[in-house]
């Protein structure tokens, strides 16, 4: 909410200077967002009345005036505006002034001497007054300052209201804030009842009040609609956001922003017998001020007269009975509309007026009285109106009731951790006009109707707080240690932190994708179905993810196309879908990618590109901190995959993931020019109930025996195969066996492959013999000639 | 037979022209190895008459000791030699070409500030949890004292799920299952994305929050004050760190506060809401607010990693260009 400072001080009746202010109202908690200077510099302005208005001797355009600025003599202005008129009210720059960039001096134009400016609204900062110079119209006496009084030394300061605080949206309550901090006096905002200059009454039904528990209203005839709204009330509305409109509309809204109740004036004329407050019935419909028809929801509160719906209760009022540029008669409501009224129905229709956002958060239900006789004040100050009596419709029970409060002394200080004296909490309590009677151990404690946000203790403690000051209360740096236990998604959450670093060692870059995706990445077959959003962003953004691999293409994407060359990257986050059960899974995700040659430009290295079996290491690295059995197995079907060159991946004999080349036939979508591989795991499928703790194995103190052989085997036969089938036969000294070269034989035709294997032999006691070694290394390769029709092409000795 | 008045003369020549160390291994088997020449002789010392033995033993063990030394003379001389010539040749023209290999990645901005975050709890026994990111309505809102209609729901643009489900629009959710799941007292903080259907300049659809939630039976907004202040001055660096608590509201705590710190132009930054947790929350979850009192904080990760790093666009986190992420290689938060 926007807030003048000159518009305030009327109601503090004493000047706030601004640093002041803007630090008192972020210690009330009303946070202050923008704070902006108004208008332009202006020196010397003042209202004067032209008296004679003759033609310029030497030129067409422009006139010569004659102006009473309340001095004894008129001075003599030359003016090219042809606005200008005899009696016309108009501002002056006086010699000696200033406007904006403008310094004013007497001078001569054409000849003739002027002795001032007169200005446009635009000049004087003013805007949506129009061109030609500014009609002030009658209201300001000859000589009056108008830089004080039109306030055009104005700051407009946009306050950040919390939801909580209803009762600060308007400037009595902004006012009333600042004077229970300050204890200084408040200007009252009490208007006198009115005496009634007619009789004609209307009757107001609100039924069982539940949801319009007081509701006034009061006709007013002789309405003048010719009379412009006062400048100066146009001025207050347009700083505070608000576009004049006409001036009955003016006046409803001014009210609203003076004392923060809502108020609506019906075209009496266009209504027909008596108000009734009601829920629509069905298949009600009505067109809205803002030409919206709506059909009406059962729940909608509704102002209707003898023909139907007249207004959306504290919402919006309807088109018939708006007032218009004709309307001399009006019927004025001032109501309270409880907030679950209103916050439902203004949400459902999409309906966010000043009016609903002030009913939404609660409107002291006792005001209503207050701003309707304030709204005929003005009514009949400015344009005439004449009134009739005030009709009162109320459901005393249905009214709000506040809560008796207990506050116990030793709870303020139990919660906000400082000793607040006594006297003091009492204080604080009477400036808020919290009603307060000692109880046992403290205060029984009854909020003022306009708080809707007081309802318990903890409540009370934030006023006592605020008042007290936080800032004021000694933070305490002591700490009492309470020990937890681990929770698995902690051990998840160290595992993955050195996953992270180890990816980063091996040069990958974690990057941060959105968590909803493009629909199109996800549809082909065999994949599990996205989750759907029902309001999307955009509709790129539409589905949950169920694979992390489009957002890291599209990051890849994204930085081929700013020169990029080799890019490996990972990204560790939820994947979303439903499992076999149709229970919601909420996967923590690691996947990596890895783009371009093995190892950066460089010198003294040839480029060679990165292949499965270097990702594949990559993957180990991260596996291997498992302590865990990892398998490599064909995949069945995967919709990122090249079918025959990736792997889905094993832990413990559960599946946790894959890892591949992507399917060529992807690799257009993302616009790459060179193979991607990628790997993806489901963090949560891995073993990982506690972190693996290492336990020392006492090694050999004898030396080792390494002896090389080299088969041919088919080429379909699985090295891992051969490895474990060496290690199954548990030969008594072979502990060691690593691959340390494969090729095929002889060209592909013969399909066959040469693969050449290292085996390891040592024992715990003694240094192993010749023979003991050849017998033992005899006995695997009969082995594998058995089990594998391996050919022994070599051995060495 | 060459008598030894030739074997002498003639081991030394061929010491002396040896080259390598090799060699003169070879030579040491020839003339004093099981069966060198010299030994040979000494073996047949018992055959000589034993008046000659004592001079002929005499000359023979003369001669040993001069091979012997002959050899160990030009061993030292040949390993000198050849240690002279590494240093020779073995020379680096340039050292400061690059060295091969790989280059490190980096860690996500994002990342290393949690982390940072994570460090700093943790050290005072707070666990992390994690909390699941699609949730219903109840732990979003409405166990967090938000019912239905209520005007703070207007300040979370939810993304809803057409099965219902929304995409939680803060960590706080996460406070109701830690509640639901552990013994009192506890304290956790709760990093992670975070959704809200708004995306402009300074806002993004998705977003990381760390929650913070601790419970006991005494504890108070000073305690509350004292842990965020230590925070933000471990997170800033900055033991001078000027920090502002305003009053403020959030429907889960009461009293609330917002957390403001001081820039080098004496502008106040929003950095971070807190405040005593509301007893309506403690009620959702079946705790009794007579008997325990908690605070709960949270913050915006990007705000901070914006601050700390100087990063002047929100959306340099989700563009993941390589320049912007490289920078943050090689950093420990």
């Amino acid at each position: 909410m926007k807030i003048s400072h000159r518009w305030l001080e009327a109601y503090t009746e004493r000047p706030l200077a601004l640093d002041t202010l803007t630090t008192q109202l972020t210690q009330l908690g009303l946070e202050v967002g923008t704070v902006e200077l108004y208008g332009k510099p202006l020196k010397k302005v003042v209202a004067g009345c032209i008296k004679q208005v003759v033609p310029h001797p030497n030129a067409d355009r422009l006139r010569v005036c004659a102006v009473d600025v309340g001095q004894a003599s008129l001075l003599q202005i030359v003016c090219g505006a042809a606005n200008v008129f005899e009696g016309m009210y108009a501002p002056v720059a006086l010699p000696g002034g200033q406007v904006g960039d403008l310094l004013i001096q007497k001078t001569e134009i054409r000849g003739v001497a002027s002795d001032g400016m007169l200005c446009s609204a635009a000049e004087l900062g003013i805007e949506g007054e129009g061109a030609g110079i500014l009609d002030l119209g009658r209201l300001v006496a000859t000589g009056t300052d108008l830089i004080d009084f039109l306030h055009l030394d104005d700051t407009v300061i946009d306050l950040e209201l919390t939801p909580n605080r209803g009762d600060c949206l308007s400037m009595a309550g902004v006012a009333r804030e600042l004077a229970a901090l300050s204890g200084q006096p408040l200007k009252p905002v009490n208007y006198s009842p009115i005496k009634p200059q007619h009789d004609q009454e209307i009757t107001v039904d609100i039924g069982d009040g539940k949801h319009c528990s007081r509701y006034l209203a009061c006709i007013v005839h002789d309405i003048d609609p010719a009379v412009a709204t006062p400048l100066w009330m146009k001025e207050r509305l347009r700083r505070c956001g608000i576009a004049p409109v006409a001036v009955v509309v003016d006046i409803m809204n001014y009210v609203m922003l003076s004392l923060g109740q809502p108020m609506h004036a019906f075209d009496f004329t266009r209504l027909s017998g008596g108000i009734q407050v009601r829920c629509a019935e069905p298949s009600e419909k009505m067109v809205l001020l803002n030409d919206q028809q709506v059909e009406l929801t059962e729940n909608t509160l509704l102002i209707a007269d003898a023909q139907g719906p007249v207004a959306m209760a504290g919402i919006m009022g309807g088109k018939h009975s708006a007032v218009s540029n004709t309307t001399t008669s009006v019927l004025l409501e001032s109501a309270y509309f409880s907030p679950l009224s209103i916050t439902a129905v203004a949400q459902s229709y999409k309906l966010h007026t000043e009016a609903a956002y002030r009913f939404e958060r609660g409107v002291d239900f006792m005001l209503q009285q207050n701003a309707i006789c304030y709204a005929c004040e003005l009514l009949s100050k400015i344009c005439g109106g004449k009134f009739g009596k005030i009709t009162e419709a109320v459901v005393a029970e249905a009214l709000p009731v506040r809560p008796e409060i207990n506050l116990t002394y030793a709870n303020i200080e139990a919660c906000l951790g400082q000793k607040i004296e006594r006297s003091q909490v009492a204080q604080t309590l009477s400036s808020l006009q919290i009603k307060h009677r000692p109880a046992r151990g403290g205060w029984i404690c009854v909020p003022p109707s306009y708080r809707f946000d007081l309802e318990i203790e903890e409540d009370l403690f934030e006023e006592l707080g605020r008042f007290y000051g936080y800032d004021r209360i000694q933070g305490n740096k002591r700490i009492s240690l309470s020990l937890q236990d681990h929770s698995p998604e902690d051990i998840l959450r160290i595992m993955l932190r050195y996953w992270v670093e180890r990816l980063v060692t091996l040069g990958y870059h974690e990057v941060i994708t959105y968590s909803f995706s493009n629909p199109a990445w996800f549809d082909s077959e065999g994949m599990a179905p996205a989750l759907q959003l029902s309001n999307p962003i955009s509709p790129e953004l539409s589905v949950m993810r169920t694979s992390l691999f489009p957002g890291l293409l599209q990051v890849l994407a994204y930085n081929l196309k700013r020169q990029q060359k080799r890019l490996k990257l990972f990204e560790t986050g939820r994947t979303y879908y439903m499992d076999a059960q149709q229970k919601l899974c909420q996967q923590q995700t690691l996947a990596g990618l890895f783009y371009g040659t093995v190892l950066p430009q460089q010198w003294g290295e040839p480029m060679r590109p990165a292949d499965f079996y270097d990702l594949k290491n990559d993957l180990t690295m991260i596996l291997k901190s498992l302590h865990a059995d990892v398998r490599y197995v064909a995949l069945e079907q995967h919709a990122f995959f090249h079918p025959r060159a990736s792997a889905g991946v094993q832990v413990n004999g559960v599946s946790v993931g894959a890892i591949g080349l992507l399917d060529p036939r992807l690799e257009s979508l993302f616009e790459l020019s060179q193979p991607a591989w990628l790997f993806e795991l489901a963090l949560e499928d891995l073993p990982l109930t506690t972190k693996p703790i290492p336990r020392y194995q006492a090694f050999s103190r004898y030396p080792s025996i390494r002896r090389d052989i080299s088969i041919i085997i088919n080429k379909e036969t699985q090295v891992s195969d051969i490895l474990d089938t060496i290690n199954s036969l548990k030969v008594a000294h072979c502990t060691q066996v690593c691959v340390l070269d494969v090729y095929e034989e002889d060209g592909a035709a013969t399909g066959k492959k040469s693969v050449m294997l290292g085996l390891v032999f040592q024992d715990q006691t003694q240094t192993l013999g010749g023979d003991q070694v050849a017998e033992e290394a005899e006995k695997i390769m009969q082995h594998l000639q058995q089990c594998f029709n391996a050919q022994i092409k070599g051995r060495d000795t | 037979m060459k008598t030894i008045d030739t074997i002498v003369p003639e081991a030394l020549e061929k010491i002396a022209t040896a080259t390598q160390v090799d060699e003169l291994e070879q030579l040491r088997v020839h003339y004093l190895g099981k069966h060198g020449v010299i030994t040979e002789q000494l073996k047949q010392l018992g055959s000589l008459p034993p008046q000659e033995r004592p001079s002929a033993g005499n000359v023979l063990n003369q001669s040993k000791l001069t091979i012997q030394s002959a050899l160990r003379d030009k061993k030292d001389a040949l390993e000198q030699q050849a240690c002279q010539s590494r240093l020779d040749q073995n020379i680096l023209e340039d050292v400061s070409l690059p060295g091969r290999g790989g280059c490190a990645g980096s860690v996500n901005p994002i990342t290393l500030c949690r982390w940072r975050i994570e460090d700093f709890f943790v050290q005072y026994g707070f666990s992390v949890e994690e909390g699941p990111e699609i949730e219903d309505d109840f732990y979003n809102f409405s166990a967090l004292n938000i019912p239905e209609h209520h005007p703070a729901r207007a300040m979370h643009d939810t993304f809803y799920l057409e099965n219902g489900l929304l995409l939680r629009t803060h960590t706080s959710s996460v406070q109701i299952h830690a509640l639901q799941k552990y013994e009192l007292p506890m304290r956790i903080i709760a990093p992670g994305r975070v959704y809200r259907c708004d995306s402009d300049i300074t806002h993004s659809p998705m977003f990381h929050q760390v929650e913070g939630l601790l419970v006991d039976k005494h504890t108070s907004f000073a305690d509350l004050k004292g842990m965020v202040e230590a925070f933000l001055d471990y997170f800033f660096d900055d033991k001078h760190l000027k920090v502002r608590f305003r009053p403020s509201y959030f429907p889960f705590t009461e009293p609330s506060a917002e957390v403001d710190i001081q820039d080098k132009n004496g502008n106040w930054l929003e950095v971070m809401g807190c405040g005593m947790v509301h007893p309506n929350v403690l009620k959702a979850v079946n705790r009794s607010p007579q008997t325990w009192r908690g605070y709960a904080f949270g913050l915006g990760i990007e705000r901070l990693a914006m601050l700390l790093c100087q990063v002047d666009d929100l959306r340099l986190f989700f563009n993941n260009d390589v320049r912007f992420l490289e920078q943050f290689s090689d950093f420990i938060l």
